[in-house]
């Protein structure tokens, strides 16, 4: 993808998940140490009336980011993000990430593209949304 | 309990290391298919020296750096499990970040706010660190809003 080409408006990138693992929330769960049980423990998940595990922020703020920094030349591309979480993400969903150009402009001999992100469960509610902004190089 | 006098408070000071074992899984947990997180090849084929960490883990690195997850939410809550969560995260990056690298991390408490939310009272509050590696270059900058339910 060229700097040169986008423009306020262009789809950026879009990427789907496919039923999330509850699989992958338990690794997770472990790498970050993270006690909570919705997280880990099916059991007191559907206690506290969820449909199943709950995934983590970190996780949903990963999909988010991967929408970004797969059309980048290098991943350390990215240059900021801010997001906002909304609404819980269970293991057995669909979402799917988006980013769109707000704006493109030039700065110190590179291309600045301000992103809007956001996550979609497959019922249309937003559960993460925010902005982003990457790097390109001129030509 | 969540005060507002909690605001200014210092957190720990103290350094992370991100290993390359746990870069890599954490890139599998999040279904990531980037495989500069992954293998020393695929970053560098991009112009990295090395394996880079998932941007997804900053917090974790700065929870990790400062204490842990349970010392970051004993500063707001006795018990955090029954009602807290994560609801927003900034990040302002300098650098890459790299396997391996030692981080140093400095932090605070730099806003509290109380408000009511569509389902009752809650607060706010917002951790603030600042990201370093050993040589002293600046490789990000993280605020992290955690909201209480109930006003705890």
């Amino acid at each position: 993808m060229q700097f040169e080409h986008l423009s306020s408006g262009d789809e950026f990138n879009v990427k789907t998940f496919e039923k999330l693992r509850g699989d992958d929330m338990r690794l997770l769960a472990a790498l970050l140490e993270d006690p909570y049980p919705p997280h880990f423990n099916e059991r007191r998940a559907k206690e506290l009336g969820y449909p199943d595990l709950l995934n983590q922020g970190p996780a949903n703020c990963s999909y988010l980011v991967q929408t970004v920094i797969e059309k980048l030349n290098s991943p350390s591309d990215i240059r900021s993000f801010d997001i906002r979480f909304h609404d819980m993400v269970f293991a057995g969903e669909t979402v799917t990430a988006t980013a769109t150009v707000e704006e493109t402009r030039t700065e110190d001999s590179e291309g600045i593209v301000d992103l809007s992100i956001a996550l979609e469960k497959e019922d249309g509610t937003v559960a993460v949304d925010g902005t982003a902004t990457a790097m390109f190089p001129l030509e | 309990m969540a005060d507002k006098k909690l605001k200014g408070t210092q957190l720990s000071a103290g350094e992370y290391t991100i290993e390359e074992w746990k870069a890599h899984l954490w890139a599998d947990a999040t279904r990531n298919e980037e495989d500069a997180f992954r293998y020393d090849e695929d970053a560098k084929s991009v112009g990295e020296p090395g394996q880079l960490v998932p941007h997804s883990m900053c917090q974790h690195i700065v929870f990790e750096a400062t204490g842990g997850i349970d010392e970051t939410m004993s500063y707001i809550s006795d018990d955090w499990t029954s009602g807290a969560a994560l609801g927003g995260l900034r990040v302002d990056f300098h650098a890459p970040l790299q396997v391996g690298n030692t981080l140093k991390v400095e932090g605070q408490i730099s806003e509290v706010l109380k408000k009511e939310g569509s389902s009752g009272p809650l607060t706010i509050v917002t951790f603030a660190y600042t990201v370093q590696d050993e040589s002293g270059e600046h490789i990000y900058d993280l605020e992290a809003d955690l909201v209480l339910m109930e006003g705890l």
